[in-house]
């Protein structure tokens, strides 16, 4: 289409806000259907999902977009933008850089489940970015669906029109033609100028083995082509566009993108860290006078050392590690070397998800054998000698009597639970050294709890035990409010007298000796006895304030070996001793990789 | 030289729960299929066997194979093997089976010893070790081997979930009342693939303290030196002139041959074992193709060691020089570290395991393997 042809107001910028489970994927597989971008042969279950993680996991981390063709009743036929968000709260600013790509947001809530705490978030999100919000109340297939209370608790939250919910069932295929109506007629056109300089936002990336880093971006202003010579503005590298296009959701290249259109570049872009999400592409001829706003670094909020199990395997580790970090700006890593783990890595991230897909990540497709330690929050250290020092390993605090006073990452946390569990979600919170703030009732039956709290104690085991204690009903968002004093103290833990940096931590000084206590105890389970005793203690400084003993091995020997179990017998020996190859040796104690992440899983068990 | 035969008999009339050796329970039609291979096998290796010094058929159960059948094979095995030159002949027997009529028998055959699986006298254990016998039977068994003059053993454990020391000690007393020439005394072994490893697994059952069974092995140790006999082996005792002339071949890494299924066979320089399934060990006697034995990994440097330090008296270093031109620290550097922390002692020429080394012995062999 010549770009004289075309016409901006019959494109339209939506995304899909909803929580895990509560039907996105299944609706945005059932509009794409609808507009028959995808045949039904080449159909597989969400189709926008396209890690296999994502998809077992039921989350979607990686955003993809797609370019669909509606007829709308009014016989014209639209543009639709589909700009798909991941739903966890460790992707905030990228989801808030996607909706900023768009005009509407399709609000999805499960008719028997209500809203969710990391929903609200997101939709507070779409209004700050002055979205149309759809609402669609999916799932009204189902027995337990309750479409009126759904209704009356989005009013009194988001003042929403009731009038305005569509009840639909994304599995049945039902009501999705009047979302697309309400798409067209409730969201606006992109309001851009093709005539104004360049600006175009990037919601997005990833890496292409040819063609390295494509951007994906929404064209706020101007017109980009082929051949065009670009500037990242905060980054301020500058690349020549090879190529560029659209999903439809396959590749297609396309002539131009212009204002309003959403698609993806391509132009030789060999680093990552120079295309960040929320930069603005601008031409280099013609620049815009300033970016398009929201725009910021971001910054890991969780640490985590990562180790290869055999120290051969560092190379190899680094190597996966920099293939990750290709497709993943966000992600930061440094070496660092342990004495008890040898040499590894220092990894940055988001959030708890975000570590976690991470490390899947590298066992699954790097198939690397890793140590992780327990995951740290950045810590700012004040010494007495006016120094400030940023700390986000606990082996690297300093001597107690150097330290004046230590800040930690304080949150904001919003947990939403069925008023049954007010009590438990607030005893958690108090046990997280958490500071209530306000509680509102959202519906009869629906309780929203805000408390301000260390990140470190989320980082700590939080999410595991509000689902425990609220049958999982509970859902939870947190934003960082800042730095604020804490009285922590580092704790060592000492195997042989020995102490092993890979498991001190840090800790609020009321709780040193009980979370000391059950380390040892825990250590005490997973490390098999030795020929000699091994105690196992955690001290504070030089005072040990918690300690039990593994006591020494007595009988290790395999009581019956005859002729026709010989073989067998070696092989079982090998085994054992390939086990003994695979713990860590500190000193003379042999420690398994599971030790590492003890002081992490410590109270999931309780 | 080929010292001994094996001879395997996988069957048995009920499966112990703790048992993880090749055994089933089948057909009478199998069982006699099955013994028309053995003595096909047996001619096969005719030559081999005509001069060997003992002969062993263990299970699985071979006493649970009717007289008759076991009666038609020894007689074969006659022909085939010079019966002048063996000087011990073992079979394993359940008590339930012990008859006068085959005590006689197995006489009239040249056997001259019987290994019974008595496992323990209390009939809680029993059950739950899904043993079929009961403790009288075990004493009317005794009974009748005594009467015979065959020089007999008994198999017991110790380390039973359950097993109390009162437990224990009662079985001991049975011991020093009726005095068999051999006891092998094994610790309940939790093996993969069994019934019990279930139950403990699913935590049905409670697995047996290891320091407790370090216990009870000590107290073994005590009783049955104070009643005459001799630990020679890590699970094994005899009254003096009895040790298991058998066994002690496979504990020497000697030459020896094993026939039937999945039994394994170590001679010229290699080990080799016989196919696992039933169906593919008949199939493969019948078109003569056992020939294309399973070869397994042979490595007598180490398996002297592995099996050598079982035996109390350990090995001889002058010999293990002799025999693979390097002193064994030179090529086990490891074990000197075990010489340190005295799990290993040398003692008028011979390395062998210190009594905390005999319960520790793994750890040694895993630096070695």
């Amino acid at each position: 289409m010549k770009l004289e042809e075309r016409k901006q107001n019959r494109i339209r910028n939506f995304s899909i806000i909803a929580h895990i489970d509560h039907g996105k994927s299944t609706l945005a597989d059932r509009i794409l259907e609808s507009t028959h971008s995808v045949d039904k042969r080449d159909m597989k279950e969400q189709m926008l999902d396209s890690m296999d993680l994502e998809r077992e996991r039921g989350i979607t981390i990686k955003l993809n977009s797609v370019k669909l063709k509606y007829t709308a009743k009014d016989k014209i036929e639209y543009m639709l933008n589909l700009i798909d968000t991941p739903g966890h709260v460790d992707f905030t600013y990228e989801v808030s850089r996607s909706l900023a790509a768009c005009d509407g947001a399709v609000l999805v809530v499960d008719a028997t489940q209500g809203i969710e705490a990391q929903t609200l978030a997101n939709v507070y999100l779409a209004l700050d970015n002055d979205l149309e919000i759809i609402p669609v109340i999916n799932k009204i297939d189902l027995e337990s669906a309750d479409v009126e209370g759904v209704k009356k608790s989005l009013e009194e939250m988001l003042g929403i029109d009731p009038e305005l919910c569509i009840p639909v069932s994304a599995k049945t295929g039902k009501g999705i033609d009047d979302v697309l109506e309400a798409i067209i007629k409730r969201v606006p056109a992109p309001n851009g100028d093709v005539e104004k300089p360049l600006q175009a936002l990037i919601f997005d990336s990833f890496y292409d083995a040819y063609r390295g880093v494509i951007p994906l971006v929404m064209i706020k202003n101007g017109v980009i082509k082929k051949g065009d010579k670009i500037k990242m503005m905060a980054s301020t590298s500058v690349y020549e566009v090879v190529d560029l296009g659209i999903y439809t959701p396959k590749e297609l290249p396309i002539e131009y993108l212009a204002a309003g259109d959403v698609g993806w570049i391509s132009a030789v872009i060999k680093d990552i860290e120079n295309v960040h999400v929320g930069d603005t592409i601008t031409h280099l001829k013609i620049p815009a006078e300033k970016p398009l706003p929201g725009y910021r670094e971001l910054t890991p909020m969780v640490y985590s050392g990562v180790y290869p199990v055999e120290a051969d395997d560092y190379l190899s580790l680094k190597d996966s590690i920099e293939k990750i970090k290709l497709s993943d700006a966000s992600l930061k890593y440094q070496p660092e070397t342990s004495q008890a783990l040898g040499f590894g890595f220092r990894v940055g991230f988001l959030g708890m998800l975000h570590m976690e897909i991470f490390q899947e990540r590298l066992e699954r497709e790097f198939d690397q054998n890793l140590i992780t330690t327990a995951p740290s929050v950045n810590y700012l250290v004040y010494l007495e000698n006016g120094e400030v020092l940023e700390i986000d390993n606990p082996a690297k605090m300093p001597e107690r009597q150097m330290v004046k006073k230590i800040e930690e990452p304080y949150v904001l946390a919003t947990i939403i639970t069925p008023n049954e569990f007010v009590g438990n979600v607030m005893e958690i919170c108090q046990y997280k050294r958490g500071v209530f703030k306000d509680m509102k009732y959202q519906s009869d039956i629906r309780v929203e709890i805000i408390y301000e709290m260390p990140l470190s104690e989320i980082v700590y085991d939080f999410f595991n035990r509000l689902k425990s204690s609220t049958k999982g009903y509970a859902s939870f968002d947190y934003e960082l409010t800042g730095l604020t004093e804490s009285d922590l103290v580092k704790v060592d833990i000492l195997l042989n007298s020995e102490p092993v940096d890979a498991l001190a931590f840090l800790v609020h000084k009321d709780f040193a000796r009980e979370r000391g206590l059950k380390i040892c105890q825990k250590l005490k389970e997973i490390i098999p006895r030795h020929m000699f005793e091994i105690p196992i203690q955690a001290a504070m400084g030089s005072k040990v304030i918690a300690r039990t003993n593994i006591k020494a091995l007595r009988k290790d020997v395999l009581s019956k070996c005859y002729g026709g179990d010989i073989s067998r017998k070696k092989k079982l020996l090998e085994k054992q001793k390939k086990g003994k190859k695979r713990m860590k040796s500190v000193g003379s104690v042999e420690i398994p990789q599971e030790a590492f992440m003890t002081v992490l899983s410590l109270e999931s068990d309780d | 030289m080929i010292k001994g035969l094996y001879i395997h008999i996988p069957f048995c009339d009920q499966i112990c729960t703790y048992c993880d050796f090749c055994k089933m329970v089948t057909s009478d039609h199998t069982k006699k299929e099955y013994m028309k291979a053995l003595v096909k096998e047996l001619e096969y290796y005719s030559d081999l066997v005509s001069h060997i010094e003992t002969i062993y058929i263990g299970g699985g159960t071979p006493s649970s194979l009717d007289d008759d059948l076991i009666e038609a094979f020894l007689d074969e095995l006659e022909t085939i093997v010079d019966m002048n030159s063996i000087k011990e002949f073992t079979i394993e027997t359940n008590p339930n089976d012990i008859t006068e009529k085959f005590l006689t028998m197995l006489k009239t055959h040249h056997i001259t010893r019987v290994s019974m699986g008595v496992q323990s006298l209390n009939e809680n254990l029993l059950n739950f070790l899904g043993r079929t016998h009961k403790p009288e039977t075990v004493f009317h068994a005794i009974e009748l081997l005594k009467k015979s003059k065959l020089n007999f053993n008994l198999d017991f454990l110790y380390a039973i979930p359950g097993q109390t020391k009162e437990n224990l000690l009662k079985d001991l007393n049975f011991i020093s009342e009726f005095k068999p020439h051999h006891i092998s005394y094994y610790s309940l072994i939790l093996e993969d693939k069994t019934v019990l490893n279930y139950l403990i697994n699913k935590h049905k059952v409670e697995d047996f303290d290891d320091d407790k069974a370090r216990d009870f092995g000590e107290i073994i140790d005590e009783k049955l030196i104070s009643f005459g006999y001799e630990k020679y082996e890590i699970s094994n005792y005899s009254l003096p002139e009895y040790k298991s002339k058998h066994n002690l071949l496979y504990w020497n890494l000697d030459e020896y041959l094993g026939i039937g299924l999945y039994a394994s066979s170590q001679f010229n320089h290699i080990r080799m074992i016989n196919p696992k399934k039933i169906s593919k060990y008949l199939k493969e006697i019948e078109d003569k193709s056992l020939t294309m034995h399973q070869l397994e990994d042979f490595n007598p440097q180490l398996e002297t060691l592995l099996v050598g330090l079982r035996k109390t008296e350990g090995i001889e270093l002058d010999a293990y020089k002799e025999k693979f031109n390097q002193d064994v620290f030179t090529i086990y550097p490891e074990l000197k570290k075990h010489l340190e922390n005295k799990l290993l002692k040398i003692e008028e020429g011979r390395l062998k395991f210190t009594k905390e080394g005999m319960y520790l012995s793994n750890q040694v062999f895993v630096d070695i393997i």
